[in-house]
């Protein structure tokens, strides 16, 4: 047994943690290095990473400013996160554009998916190849949407389409990877209270949908960050290929 | 938030079905680790005493039990009480019967399976909701299904597997229905795991073939079950409900 830590195995060892300015992203960063890790924030290059880094607990932790728009750029900000003890992701980094469908244009369309799933993929691949290379084992977690599987609504059709792709990469990659050791796994979180999720939404339509959800709430991004805990914990070593529906029951899968 | 595994089942009561069985043990050392009172649940005959017996912190609790007996149920969690305020069901007691041939399948044998696999589950389930709802207190309950809720089963298990479908399917109604009271219901869906059950009447190169399908290319030891169990059961997962997590190293992908 490993002991009560959720963060069981991530004592002294470091997780690149994307999104580490976000509602989300931000939650992980904490968690993680409350578990006994050392974080490598990465947010977009005009994110305050520096604040973040304030909020942690424990030291050795790090700011890696990174566009995920930037195929050539993750190669190098992969590099640069992976150290001695380095255990893997937490891919939490994602762009939303909330518009109408009319309103999509192929600009909008390609800023989100060069982000969100382009990103995903030679990001996720760089973290594998790393891994791969120490031999001893990691891991991955992407982010998805509650909305992959129930399908895009309120606007965010361009940004579900990529982050039903997230799924399907983090299949792929769970396969590829597990004969390393390297588990891959997807978080689909429901309505969680980030900033995220409000951008572009009415009150009334946050409440609404909170209310429909069996536990009558919103999720925290804490709540969020405990799941990504356990699947980068040793508690997970046997889970690969998940995609864990975090959505307080909005959706059951 | 703390982030720890044992965060709000430290100081209160576990049940624990199928207690003696390989997956059953780990589950009870986990809970007992994190500091749980334990009510170890088996079938009559069964060494779930033996379980206990070697757990850290306590007092824990075996029971002799058959599952079949519903009106017993409420008295498991009775028993519970009586160590610590019941927090959380892992029901894990399942009976497998393998027909090579569906047309070797008994009416017994459908009952049998059914009986234990689907009935006493959403009456143990209702009888854990009514102690806490009878508290007034939040808790959790962790079912067990298989990857054959999913495939259907290979290897002679249609039947089992059919009754493991209906746990992913009273999983989902029990977590909606309990959801008001701040109950959550989640289940665990195992691959292949290393069990005496697991490696029975299996050869070399039917293993191989097993191992081939799993991109970790192992089995599960009986202790990474137990991960997944705590963290549902744990306030880690408080957002998670009407999930059922998929605990095969890969082999499926859902």
């Amino acid at each position: 047994m490993t002991g009560p830590a959720l963060g069981a195995g991530l004592d002294g060892r470091s997780v690149l943690v994307t999104g580490a300015a976000g509602g989300i992203g931000r939650a992980v960063a904490v968690a993680i290095a409350a578990s006994g890790a050392r974080v490598v924030a990465s947010d977009h290059p005009a994110a305050d990473l520096a604040g973040v880094l304030a909020a942690l607990p424990g030291d050795g932790h790090r700011a890696l400013p990174l566009d995920l728009a930037d195929p050539a750029a993750i190669g190098t900000a992969v590099g640069a996160a992976a150290d001695d003890g380095f255990l893997g992701l937490v891919h939490a980094g994602a762009l939303l554009r909330r518009e109408p469908v009319a309103a999509v244009t192929p600009e909008s369309w390609d800023a989100q998916h060069e982000v969100n799933l382009r990103g995903t993929f030679f990001l996720v691949r760089s973290v594998g190849e790393a891994l791969e290379a120490r031999g001893r084992g990691g891991r991955i977690v992407t982010f998805s949407s509650i909305a992959w599987q129930s399908g895009p609504i309120l606007g965010s059709d361009a940004y579900v389409a990529s982050k039903a792709g997230v799924v399907a990469l983090t299949r792929g990659f769970a396969r590829s990877l597990g004969p390393a050791g390297v588990t891959v796994n997807c978080i689909a979180p429901g309505q969680i209270d980030t900033p995220m999720q409000s951008r572009g939404n009415t009150d009334e339509t946050m409440a609404a949908t909170a209310a429909a959800c069996p536990l009558g709430r919103m999720g925290s991004p804490e709540e969020v960050a405990a799941v990504a805990v356990f699947l980068v914990s040793d508690h997970a070593s046997f889970v690969s290929g998940a995609t864990v529906n975090v959505s307080g029951g909005l959706l059951m899968y | 938030m703390d982030w720890r595994s044992d965060s709000g089942l430290a100081g209160r009561s576990v049940v624990v079905t199928g207690a003696a069985g390989g997956i059953g043990r780990s589950v009870a050392r986990a809970f007992a680790e994190a500091g749980s009172h334990v009510v170890a649940v088996d079938v009559p005959g069964s060494p779930v005493a033996s379980v206990v017996e070697g757990l850290p912190g306590g007092p824990h609790r075996a029971l002799e039990l058959d599952l079949l007996d519903l009106d017993a149920h409420a008295g498991v969690f009775a028993a519970a009480n009586e160590l610590a305020p019941f927090r959380a069901l892992a029901h894990l007691a399942a009976v497998l019967r393998r027909n090579s041939s569906i047309d070797d399948v008994t009416e017994e044998d459908w009952d049998a399976q059914l009986d234990v696999n689907l009935k006493a589950t959403f009456f143990l389930a209702r009888a854990a909701s009514r102690a806490l709802r009878d508290a007034d207190t939040p808790g959790a309950i962790v079912t067990f299904s298989s990857q054959g809720w999913w495939t259907g089963g290979f290897g002679g298990s249609v039947v089992y597997n059919a009754s493991k479908g209906g746990v992913a399917t009273l999983t989902k109604g029990l977590a909606r229905s309990l959801a008001p009271h701040g109950i959550r219901v989640n289940a665990v869906a195992p691959g292949g795991v290393d069990t005496a059950m697991m490696r029975e009447g299996m050869s070399e190169e039917a293993m191989a073939s097993f191992l081939s399908m799993i991109p970790l290319g192992r089995l599960a030891r009986t202790d990474e079950l137990a991960g997944a169990v705590l963290f549902l059961a744990s306030d880690a997962s408080s957002f998670v409900t009407g999930s059922i997590i998929n605990v095969s190293g890969g082999q499926l992908m859902y």
